[in-house]
């Protein structure tokens, strides 16, 4: 099971970067992964402008946002993707170290598919990852209401 | 000290006893004395014992003090050894104190006895105190081991039967499943029944191990003791057969406790049956309540008891006792003295489960050839009962039409689950994990009316998901299943949520599922500050 679309992963701390990388590596996806480094960076790669105005057109299978990154925060390119009718139906993963409820909420508030707290040790982290890797096929056909459930 | 000493006297002269009453007299040392002139005399005082202290004359006829000095270190090692005489060299003396004397007093010097008396008086109540202190030490620390050594066992009896409670879950719910499909005729329906018959031995005896390891489920009451055993009496007559006596002597006191009153007649049953089986030849059985004040923590427990008023449950038999190699093992798990076959090894951990488990404790004590008793002690409630809870609902159809989130990690557990859902009528999304349970949970949110879930899984845990979900669907139903009964609490005091045990029937489910969804918010005004379906996103819900 290949998944043909790449993973966005928005990530500003190189260590985490690193780390997720390393994970998606052992789960041979890390070919897929388009690293960015801030927000700014992320939605250039979303509305194919910038670096990445000749990219192959396509989003992305799913989207790991960072909450907290220079330029354009997390929060604030999730919005961007979900009031927006092109990149609404793409699921997106809050990576963060936070754990107020307050961002919890807001996260979900805005659309966010799924919360993550990021675990401090190497092996939680890499776990987490893993479990999100496992699933590609779900998240690479968004599934229309219903379709999921046939069997 | 008002308790007299009771001094031994080895001395042929009656004068010079006296003499030496009087000076311990005169120095305020009361004295029970008793005196002997002949070696015999001397063995015989000193085999009956009750001896505090020997005064001995060195110079006896017929009998010497150095012998005399080595007969009372065999048979009295622990009592000071005094010597009062006259005449003796210096290496002589030096001699009787090598030898284990305590004093040499001249007679020529009485005035050295009485504070030679006082100071080993004193020696021998330091070392008194100290012996107990050790033995307690001693015995703190083999309580604690203990204690530790059944948390350990617990734990490991905990997971096992976690993973036996997953996959018990699929062999009794598929063998339902296929007697469901199979019509009363088919021939094979006898064996799935022996199946089913077999899955439940097994299930139960997983929650006697849950039991031991105090995460089976209790439904503590307020309720009183007696009638608990009174009710059980004619059960347990049948129980013991004809050859044992038995006797209850219940208090005249209402002894109220907090415990499920089927555990109650557990640790009852489980502890006759022991006493049933240490009496083979017959015997009698006593069943004793009563109130106790504890200011120590029985011996088998798992943390200190504070001290304070107690219920005393007490089962006492005649058999043969237990050697202390069996008695250290009693409550421990699998551990049996019966023949293969007889017994589990789970009555009395079973016990031990449920006690500590209702915050109590237990004391045994056996003597060989006597007999066993066990001290059950639970901690006494004054509360007032507690009242019966509502009746359930009437009969109600258990299919329906909702939309159900399903997340299970273990796959034959999930699948099992969906499919009896759709047969009910259902619709199902499934995921195997939280984080995948909240990517197709929230795009499907809208339509989605309950979170059936494990509650743990690697990654995020049921819970965590629930509370994720619920950021944007407040009214969303929640219902929990988990094969430890650590997470029993889960979901208690939300009204919209619920618990299942694994292993579960199918019927059990549809019902729990059912009872949710048609539960009626008691305040109907549902949430309106959460977008509907996240599909509709707009600027204004940022709140």
């Amino acid at each position: 099971m290949t998944a043909a679309k790449p993973i966005l992963l928005a990530e500003d701390n190189p260590r985490d970067a690193e780390l997720a990388l390393a994970a998606m590596e052992e789960q041979h996806i890390s070919d897929k992964v388009v690293l960015c480094h801030d927000g700014a960076e992320a939605l250039d790669y979303l509305y194919c402008r910038g670096q990445f105005k000749s990219r192959l057109k396509g989003n992305p299978a799913v989207v790991f946002l960072d909450l907290k990154m220079p330029k354009v925060n997390g929060l604030e390119v999730l919005r961007i993707i979900k009031a927006d009718t092109n990149l609404r139906t793409i699921p997106v993963v809050m990576l963060t170290s936070s754990r107020e409820e307050r961002d919890l909420a807001e996260s979900y508030a805005l659309g966010a598919n799924a919360y993550v707290v990021k675990p401090v040790e190497f092996h939680q982290f890499l776990s987490a990852v893993k479990e999100l890797s496992t699933f590609w096929g779900v998240i690479n056909e968004p599934p229309p209401e219903g379709s999921c459930s046939s069997n | 000290m008002t308790t007299p000493l009771r001094l031994l006297q080895l001395e042929d002269n009656p004068i010079d006893a006296d003499l030496i009453l009087a000076t311990l007299t005169e120095g305020g040392i009361s004295c029970a004395p008793r005196r002997v002139e002949s070696r015999d005399a001397f063995v015989a005082a000193l085999k009956e014992g009750r001896i505090d202290m020997i005064l001995a004359d060195y110079s006896l006829p017929g009998f010497d003090g150095i012998r005399a000095l080595e007969l009372a270190r065999k048979l009295c090692p622990d009592v000071p050894f005094i010597f009062v005489s006259a005449t003796l060299g210096e290496e002589l003396a030096i001699d009787t104190m090598h030898r284990g004397a305590t004093d040499y007093i001249l007679k020529q010097r009485l005035g050295r006895l009485v504070p030679s008396v006082q100071r080993t008086l004193r020696e021998l109540h330091n070392r008194a105190e100290r012996k107990r202190a050790e033995e307690a030490l001693r015995q703190s620390e083999k309580q604690l081991r203990q204690a530790q050594k059944m948390e350990a066992v617990g734990r490991l009896a905990g997971g096992l039967a976690h993973d036996f409670n997953n996959l018990l879950t699929v062999i009794m719910g598929h063998s339902q499943v296929l007697l469901n499909d199979m019509g009363p005729g088919h021939p094979l329906r006898s064996k799935i029944e022996e199946m089913q018959k077999a899955g439940d031995r097994a299930a139960a005896l997983i929650r006697q191990l849950l039991t031991f390891s105090r995460k089976q489920p209790s439904d503590p009451k307020v309720l009183s003791l007696n009638p608990v055993i009174t009710n059980v009496e004619t059960m347990l007559r049948r129980l013991i057969g004809e050859d044992i006596e038995l006797a209850l002597r219940v208090s005249q006191e209402n002894l109220r406790v907090k415990a499920d009153p089927a555990q109650l007649e557990q640790i009852v049953m489980n502890l006759v049956v022991n006493a049933r089986d240490a009496m083979p030849k017959g015997g009698k059985l006593i069943i004793e309540t009563a109130s106790a004040n504890l200011g120590r923590t029985p011996v088998y427990h798992l943390s200190p008891l504070p001290p304070g008023a107690y219920v005393r449950l007490s089962v006492s038999d005649t058999g043969g006792g237990m050697p202390p190699e069996v008695q250290a093992h009693i409550f421990e798990p699998f551990f049996t003295t019966k023949e293969e076959g007889k017994g589990t090894g789970l009555g009395l951990s079973t016990v031990f489960g449920i006690v500590t488990q209702s915050g109590g404790g237990l004391d045994v004590t056996s003597t060989i050839g006597q007999g066993t008793r066990f001290d059950v002690y639970l901690p006494s409630v004054t509360a007032e009962f507690e009242k019966a809870a509502g009746q359930d609902s009437t009969q109600q159809s258990m299919r329906g039409h909702e939309t159900i989130l399903l997340v299970e990690d273990d796959s034959a557990v999930r699948e099992l689950v969906r499919d009896e859902l759709r047969k009910l009528g259902y619709r199902v999304f499934e995921a195997k994990n939280g984080l995948e349970a909240c990517l197709v949970g929230t795009q499907h949110l809208g339509g989605l009316q309950l979170l059936l879930t494990d509650v743990v899984m690697p990654g995020m845990s049921g819970t965590e998901l629930a509370q994720h979900l619920r950021v944007i669907k407040p009214d969303l139903k929640l219902l929990f299943i988990s094969g430890y009964t650590d997470d029993v609490g889960i979901g208690a005091g939300d009204p919209s949520s619920a618990y299942l045990q694994k292993p579960f029937t199918p019927e059990a489910l549809a019902k729990t599922i059912r009872d949710l969804l048609d539960l009626t918010p008691a305040n109907t005004t549902r949430a309106n500050r959460q977008p509907e379906t996240i599909q509709q996103p707009s600027q204004d819900n940022r709140s």
